[in-house]
């Protein structure tokens, strides 16, 4: 157990360093330092400018320098969009908009996927299951975009008026409606998917069998004595679904005009503002391998038969 | 003449051979050896099958994957001949016809059309710039589809050369590559793509900027007309997406290396290029088809996500999900800018996601519960 705890840990920093690295010498192939602006400085000015922010040093030295400031929680300032803001700030300020959002997209994934999945199995090859089915594979291949302008048309203005399409910084409940349909969509439909079939599993094995045996009622046997089991392959899909509401984030924040952070990253793309590029893929990069980590840690907690020994095969 | 007929993989009881076989009418004729045409007889008529042929029969029985390979094929066709038949450019701007609706004609097109010429209808309407949708859709059903291919096969050799040199080797290479790729998995892809293609932009337009306008060899004019967008991606894939692929690959080699016919191919002497190109490839092939088949639909979303968000192909050079994103401006008046490439995009996410399902079944049945 410990072994494989610290080996999962020892991977995920690993990454971590791996996204750093990418980061870092990608920023790096952009010509063009941080200082030229449209009033370009003298040469000495310039050398001045880099020998005081350690630009004039070799790469791998910046590189130490870069993840020395990183392990202080320093990730630069932006030049662009907000001046000389520090971009930890940024994140600070700008973060919990997007996790209430990301929250509220999970929360309905699971709660509906789990309630579709049990429904599919409980009519498992009946038409029920057929339509789920045709639905949930939809679901998980509609891209967040298509999925947020076909709300949109539908439910704030192209056919009916009745919802919100903006969703600012002190909006009412109810503008959260769609972003958080339209980011959890695809989540809940894998996990609908994952729930039938590992419940389809979970209801032949014996103790179904016995279940039903001692007069059960099909229903009763579905819901407490399969589902229990077969929701712990669920668990493990929380990790990618993190990593996959994260992504749909710059979109749906996009579309909705959500003051979060996934759509100041999309700004800040089209801005070219690499400090705040690069500060906020490393951070959710490490949030995303956090999360990761600590899932399927916690999935090995969850279910006692998976043998930890065995995985390192 | 015996007695007793011995039937010994049946373990029937005396008195139930005899009621089966009549013994006293039994001739030595009936102990012959049999002729040839009765010989004949017990070989099964049906025609022996080949790997393809048996992937093919399974694969058409599949109805869901059949409806998504025509729906492929149509999109394909609509994609790479539409062009030839409809008189507009994809990147021309027709001033007379400005926000056209679908079908709708012009005032000057409408005149034509009063005075008995004929004029191609703009099927799918205009945009601001007078641009004929259909013929952009087509465009950019094209670019989707070549990206998403071209990404397949490059995810398809990356992966399957990682993964077929991780299992043959083994060992510490194996168990260092397999860590390698660990940390690659856990690397959240997308962020890095959009990382990449932000700042790899101004490198690739400096690098085919360098050679001039005149004397640019095939690479740089390669990358010139890919775009740097669309180069980044590529590089994408090439660094980030391939790991699915070589753990399939892996997976197989591992399998296979260790059966009995592997192993009887080395003690007859088999080289081990041999043993890979005769042996282990033919048994990998159907799963790396499939694999790469199930790669061009997350091509394909990847590109159109991207493409969304402004970091995509770049003008006048177009793709469904810069379309889509195009079509974002004005979408509660001009609904159709917005749904025609959305809905195409879906289609084509679906079919071909439905259709990689089936060929996977089709070529691995062993994989199939």
């Amino acid at each position: 157990m410990i072994k494989y705890l610290l080996k999962r840990v020892l991977m995920g920093i690993l990454a971590l360093f791996a996204v750093s690295a990418i980061t870092f010498f990608l920023m790096n192939l952009v010509p063009g330092g941080p200082f030229l602006s449209e009033k370009a400085p003298s040469a000495a000015v310039l050398a001045k400018l880099e020998e005081k922010y350690g630009l004039d040093k070799p790469l791998y030295v910046q590189y130490g320098n870069w993840l020395k400031d990183l392990a202080h929680g320093d990730f630069g300032v932006s030049f662009k969009m907000q001046k000389n803001r520090p971009v930890t700030t940024i994140i600070k300020e700008m973060f919990p908009v997007s996790l209430k959002v990301g929250i509220y997209a999970m929360i309905w994934a699971i709660i509906f996927g789990i309630v579709f999945g049990c429904i599919a199995a409980y009519h498992r090859g009946g038409i029920i299951d057929s339509v789920l089915r045709v639905v949930t594979t939809l679901g998980v291949v509609l891209p967040t975009f298509v999925t947020a302008s076909i709300l949109l048309v539908l439910f704030a203005g192209g056919v009916w008026k009745i919802l919100p399409s903006i969703v600012g910084a002190h909006a009412k409940w109810y503008a959260y409606i769609l972003p958080c349909f339209t980011l959890g969509l695809s989540p809940m439909c894998n996990i609908a998917r994952y729930t039938r079939s590992s419940m389809l599993d979970a209801l032949g094995q014996d103790y179904i069998r016995t279940a039903y045996a001692k007069g059960v009622s099909n229903r009763k046997v579905i819901f407490k004595h399969a589902l229990r089991n077969a929701l712990i392959p669920v668990v493990s899909y929380i990790g990618p679904m993190t990593a996959y509401i994260l992504t749909g984030g710059f979109v749906t924040e996009t579309v909705f005009n959500i003051p979060g952070l996934g759509r100041y990253f999309v700004q800040s793309i089209s801005n070219r503002d690499y400090p705040i590029i690069m500060g906020t893929t490393v951070f959710l990069a490490a949030f995303v391998i956090v999360m990761t980590l600590a899932v399927d840690i916690l999935y090995k907690f969850i279910d006692p038969r998976i043998d930890l020994a065995k995985e390192d095969e | 003449m015996p007695k007793r007929l011995k039937i010994p993989s049946l373990r029937l009881s005396d008195e139930k051979v005899a009621q089966l076989i009549d013994i006293g009418t039994l001739t030595v004729q009936d102990f012959a050896p049999a002729p040839q045409d009765d010989k004949e007889d017990f070989i099964p008529k049906a025609k022996s099958m080949g790997y393809w042929q048996d992937a093919w029969r399974r694969l058409r029985r599949n109805r869901v994957s059949m409806v998504a390979l025509v729906v492929i094929l149509l999109i394909i066709i609509f994609a790479f001949a539409g062009p030839k038949f409809v008189p507009y450019k994809y990147q021309e701007q027709y001033r007379s016809s400005l926000n056209l609706a679908p079908m709708e004609y012009s005032a000057s097109e409408q005149a034509r059309i009063d005075a008995g010429e004929k004029v191609f209808p703009h099927v799918f309407g205009t945009d601001t710039h007078g641009r004929d949708i259909m013929a952009r859709t087509m465009v950019g059903a094209r670019v989707s589809l070549a990206i998403g291919v071209l990404a397949a096969i490059l995810v398809l050799i990356i992966g399957s050369i990682y993964g077929a040199v991780s299992g043959l080797v083994g060992g510490l290479t194996d168990a260092v590559m397999m860590r390698i790729l660990e940390i690659i998995a856990s690397i959240p892809d997308v962020l890095v793509v959009l990382l990449l293609s932000v700042s790899i932009k101004p490198r690739l337009e400096a690098f085919v900027n360098s050679f001039g306008a005149s004397n640019k060899n095939a690479f740089a004019r390669g990358l010139s007309v890919l775009g740097p967008s669309i180069t980044a991606i590529f590089i994408c894939f090439a660094i980030l997406y391939w790991i699915t692929m070589a753990r399939i690959i892996r997976g197989q080699v591992l399998q296979l290396k260790n059966q009995e016919f592997v192993t009887a191919a080395r003690a007859l002497g088999a080289s081990q290029w041999r043993i890979i190109r005769k042996h282990l490839l033919p048994n990998c092939i159907g799963s790396m088809i499939a694999a790469t088949c199930l790669q061009i639909p997350s091509a394909i979303f990847l590109e159109s996500f991207l493409s969304f968000l402004g970091v995509g192909v770049q003008a006048p050079l177009t793709s469904l999900g810069s379309m889509c994103s195009d079509a974002l401006g004005g979408m509660y008046t001009y609904t159709y800018r917005l749904v025609i490439p959305a809905a195409i995009l879906l289609v084509l996410l679906l079919s071909f996601n439905l259709f990689g399902d089936g060929l996977r079944d089709a070529l691995d049945p062993r994989l199939k519960k």
